[in-house]
């Protein structure tokens, strides 16, 4: 064996133990702060299903309405549930009518309402603020 | 010693998701910032050029045509920075005399090698590479974290493989030199 083979052989070794050093714990947020670039890019949002599990889904729910339309037809439909339905928004218009709000439960509903719209704003920017 | 991280995902992070480039930080940031400390021989300034290495890594990353492995693309740019610091700081470790080396056997030092414990090898291997001079330091790190492909790493040099090669040789040669002087006189009086 010769000098070089060697050497190669004995570095060779000794590299086999080397190891990374580590830089700070802040070092990615240190450098995404240097790119305003990427900071003002918007966070993209990934769905929680894939597409095609909502296509799938999509077709097996036309399917449905097809097979039902085809066994019942339109009219069937008409007189059992359309019925019961206007049956139900009637009895909850009843209910609703009888409550009474004073001027001022309304003002501080209507109020309420205003500021909730406001926080959900305030709140998405937040949170986009901090995915970017 | 190896951390490669999985290929990026290019387009995400021109399309500007933030997540996807904090994946390749995470990923590249200790093979980078390795590097540039074994260059630059200060923590502190080793950070700071990691740090402007991502910069240009996200900058230039349209650029990136996939003509090399990307971890190669990343050492390149690695270097560069190092190498534009180090001409701007205006400072230069010295070499050992590669003449030293005809002064021992190399059978010697690989026995005294031997004796050593795993944990005290890592230990060793640090302080003799700080030794090194920043060209030295980078072609023997660059070298094996490439996994030895002379190719990859005349790219990242911007060198030629032959020339790469005696570059490596030289370095390798005052690694044991570095290493002769670290190992205990004793240990090596017992193999001598």
């Amino acid at each position: 064996m010769d000098n070089q083979e060697e050497l190669e052989k004995l570095i060779d070794k000794l590299m086999v133990n080397d190891s990374l050093d580590q830089p700070s714990l802040d070092f990615t947020e240190n450098v995404l702060a240097k790119l305003p670039g990427i900071q003002n890019a918007h966070f993209v949002y990934k769905p929680l299903l894939p597409k095609s599990i909502f296509i799938i889904g999509a077709f097996l729910v036309l399917s449905l309405v097809v097979v039902i339309l085809k066994n019942h037809g339109f009219s069937e439909i008409d007189s059992r549930y359309i019925n019961n339905l206007n049956d139900m928004g009637a009895s909850i218009n009843n209910f609703f009518g009888q409550v009474r709000f004073s001027k001022t439960a309304t003002y501080v509903i209507i109020l309420g309402g205003f500021l909730f719209f406001v926080q959900t704003l305030i709140l998405k920017k937040h949170v986009d603020s901090r995915f970017v | 010693m190896q951390q490669k991280g999985n290929q990026p995902n290019i387009e995400a992070i021109l399309n500007g998701d933030s997540q996807a480039f904090s994946k390749l930080v995470d990923d590249y940031k200790n093979l980078v910032y390795t590097v540039a400390l074994r260059m630059l021989k200060n923590t502190e300034e080793a950070e700071e050029v990691a740090q402007d290495t991502f910069v240009k890594v996200f900058k230039s990353l349209k650029h990136f045509k996939g003509d090399s492995k990307f971890s190669t693309w990343i050492y390149r740019v690695t270097y560069n920075t190092c190498l534009d610091r180090i001409k701007k700081n205006k400072k230069e470790l010295l070499n050992t005399s590669i003449d030293a080396v005809e002064g021992f056997d190399i059978k010697d030092v690989n026995n005294a090698l031997n004796t050593i414990l795993a944990n005290e090898k890592a230990l060793l291997v640090r302080k003799c590479v700080e030794q090194l001079s920043y060209k030295d330091a980078a072609i023997i790190s660059l070298f094996y974290f490439e996994e030895k492909n002379l190719k990859e790493l005349s790219i990242i040099l911007s060198q030629s493989e032959n020339t790469v090669k005696v570059r490596l040789f030289r370095a390798r040669t005052r690694l044991a030199i570095i290493l002769k002087k670290q190992l205990k006189p004793v240990t090596l009086e017992n193999y001598g």
